[in-house]
């Protein structure tokens, strides 16, 4: 890639932050002063995108630290973390927001906003188009999916500012309540978008395990190996973008540690190496037999019972 | 007398005594169930009537400790539903079980508080730059000195059987109690200064309540955080472990040792190394036998994963 294109990847999301920051500003101030629910909620719903977005890179600068003896498996978890908090207060902003429109349109305490709030709403979907715009083209340039993505919120911004627009249009021409219906619609998306963003999130932290299908290519892809008998688990959780895998395979009892080390090296290295999202893997070997003769089970349940006899001999000197 | 006093409570609300004698585990889950739902009728019922009084009584303070009360009701339900869910069995969706329920509930619990309360405290001190301090009535003041009370008596519980269970819901539960009884005082005390003539002593205390919960809000979220970040447990633990591992005959030597909590279970990574000639079945034993010590040595220990790899 040439050096021009790379600095622009480096400027264009910095350019759309600060565009959404002034946009999300100028609307809940415009919003607030001219009395025009829908527009302060078009506004949150910018800002809610703008602060989601700043964590987003933070987390992402943490995310890709290396592990450390505080954190053995990596700081990924921090993004879901993070996207938690955000979206708890997105949702609980959006329930804030339908029940003060929602108050307005029951009570019929309306009255049609300023037309100031019209203008700020005009400037709101024409910013919204320029900013999708842009980001459409240089992620289409520079190939980047999140770019993309990034310009399809500011594609979905600029519909809710159309339907603010139209409310405080509809509220001046001789329906008040419409631009509390506005408001209420606004709120509806971005409780939605938050509700959904948070489950994921959710999923994420309670160690999910890939889809199905995607286990299935991974158990397919290691039952491949001859001395492999069986797997008798495959544990998969995500860890920020990556994802962080233990494995338990099957293989002949009478087969040495040295060996079952070398099948398990090799079926992790493999794993990296076929499965590019696949950051770690911890493979260990088992087999069917069991090698706890009644007798063996005895042995340690004497010695349990032991060790616990002698902590509570300590635990009494102790209190003596 | 007062020493060996001393000692009993202290053997008795002591991790230490928890973790290593043989308590009947299912007797300690109805214990926390029982607070849990102690602790959930006490913040409801704190919770209504103190912003009703606060409401008709004209005391913000009173309002901002029904709001304190009303996130004991969100932390006392994550107890409830912590310790019904955490003990729910590993599916074959959430392969590592449901320990990390707490930790969300706290983040999403702790979070939402920090945030009502930044919006409380701006109210009242907009009030007192306004000066449209209204005064409150004497209802309040006796409402607050008999909340202090009922939230002393859940706090003393709460917080032993916390140590006892290891569960980091309770505990937050515990906290939150305790800025209870505090804020419930200083209530009290707001009361009397602004009948007596100090008009914004009660918005005041508002103020200095909402410092109050964001603080304890901020350790309860900050403990979610770093249980959602795999964080390790102290040190010592590992320390711990990898000393009982090392004693034995087997273990050449134990290369790392790993541990994460999950709600009141803690996960250990194990990786040890052993005389490269042994067969895979002699391994399974030591695997087993490992597995056995770890939760015979400490009864909160969840899952063990053990790599065993030929010595160097």
């Amino acid at each position: 890639m040439e050096q021009k294109c790379i600095d622009c990847g480096k400027r264009v999301p910095w350019v759309i932050f600060f565009g959404n920051t002034i946009l999300s500003a100028f609307q809940i101030f415009v919003g607030l002063i001219s009395g025009s629910k829908g527009l302060v909620a078009d506004g949150a719903h910018s800002g809610a995108d703008v602060v989601a977005a700043l964590m987003m890179m933070i987390s992402l600068n943490i995310s890709g630290r290396e592990d450390d003896e505080t954190h053995p498996w990596g700081h990924g978890k921090i993004e879901f973390a993070s996207a938690l908090l955000i979206y708890t207060i997105l949702v609980v902003l959006a329930i804030v927001l339908l029940i003060d429109a929602g108050e307005a349109i029951i009570s019929g305490h309306v009255k049609p906003p300023h037309m100031a709030a019209f203008v700020a709403g005009v400037v709101a979907v024409f910013l919204n188009y320029v900013l999708s715009s842009y980001g459409f083209c240089a992620g289409n340039q520079l190939n980047s999916p999140s770019m993309i993505a990034n310009a399809n919120e500011n594609r979905s911004d600029m519909l809710s500012s159309i339907a603010v627009v139209l409310g405080i249009l509809g509220a001046n021409m001789g329906f008040p309540i419409l631009d509390s219906v506005a408001a209420v619609l606004v709120a509806l998306i971005i409780f939605r978008t938050g509700l959904r963003l948070w489950i994921q999130a959710f999923r994420n932290l309670l160690d999910e395990s890939l889809p199905f299908e995607k286990v299935k290519l991974i158990k397919d892809f290691i039952l491949q190996y001859q001395a492999v008998k069986d797997i008798s688990f495959l544990k998969t959780r995500r860890v920020g973008q990556t994802v962080w895998a233990d494995i338990e395979l099957v293989v002949s009892p009478k087969m040495s540690v040295l060996e079952g080390h070398a099948v398990a090296r090799e079926v992790r290295l493999a794993l990296i190496r076929r499965f590019r999202h696949i950051k770690e893997a911890v493979v260990t070997c088992t087999c069917n037999e069991n090698p706890l003769t009644p007798k063996i089970v005895r042995g340690l349940m004497r010695e349990k019972l032991a060790s616990t006899v002698k902590q509570h001999a300590k635990t009494a000197v102790a209190s003596n | 007398m007062a020493t060996e006093k001393d000692s009993k409570k202290q053997q008795q609300c002591s991790p230490r005594a928890g973790r290593f004698d043989l308590q009947d585990t299912k007797r300690c889950e109805k214990c926390s169930t029982k607070i849990g739902w102690v602790s959930l009728l006490v913040g409801v019922a704190g919770a209504t009537v103190k912003i009703i009084v606060g409401v008709l009584g004209r005391s913000r303070a009173l309002i901002g400790s029904g709001l304190c009360n009303l996130s004991d009701i969100s932390s006392a339900l994550a107890v409830l539903y912590g310790t019904g869910l955490s003990g729910k069995a590993a599916s074959t969706r959430y392969q590592y079980g449901f320990g990390k329920l707490e930790f969300i509930a706290q983040v999403s619990v702790g979070g939402l508080m920090i945030l009502g309360t930044v919006v409380m405290m701006m109210s009242s001190l907009i009030d007192i730059g306004k000066h449209t301090v209204e005064m409150p009535h004497m209802f309040v003041f006796f409402v607050a000195i008999f909340s202090a009370f009922a939230n002393g008596l859940v706090y003393k519980y709460s917080h032993c059987a916390a140590k006892q269970l290891n569960s980091p819901a309770l505990r937050a539960d515990a906290e939150h109690n305790k800025v209870d009884v505090v804020s419930a005082v200083l209530v009290a005390i707001g009361v009397m200064a602004t009948r007596a003539g100090l008009y914004w002593a009660d918005p005041l205390i508002a103020v200095f309540e909402g410092v109050h919960v964001i603080h304890a809000s901020v350790v309860i979220f900050w403990d979610g955080f770093k249980g959602l970040m795999d964080t390790s447990v102290p040190r010592d633990y590992t320390e711990n472990i990898r000393a009982k591992v090392s004693r034995l005959e087997e273990v050449k030597k134990v290369s790392s040792v790993r541990a994460r909590p999950a709600g009141p279970k803690i996960f250990v990574d194990l990786a040890v190394e052993v005389d490269p000639g042994l067969s895979i079945l002699e391994s399974k034993k030591l695997v087993l036998y490992l597995k056995r010590l770890l939760r015979a040595e400490d009864r909160h220990v969840g899952s063990v994963s053990v790599q065993v790899l030929p010595v160097r």
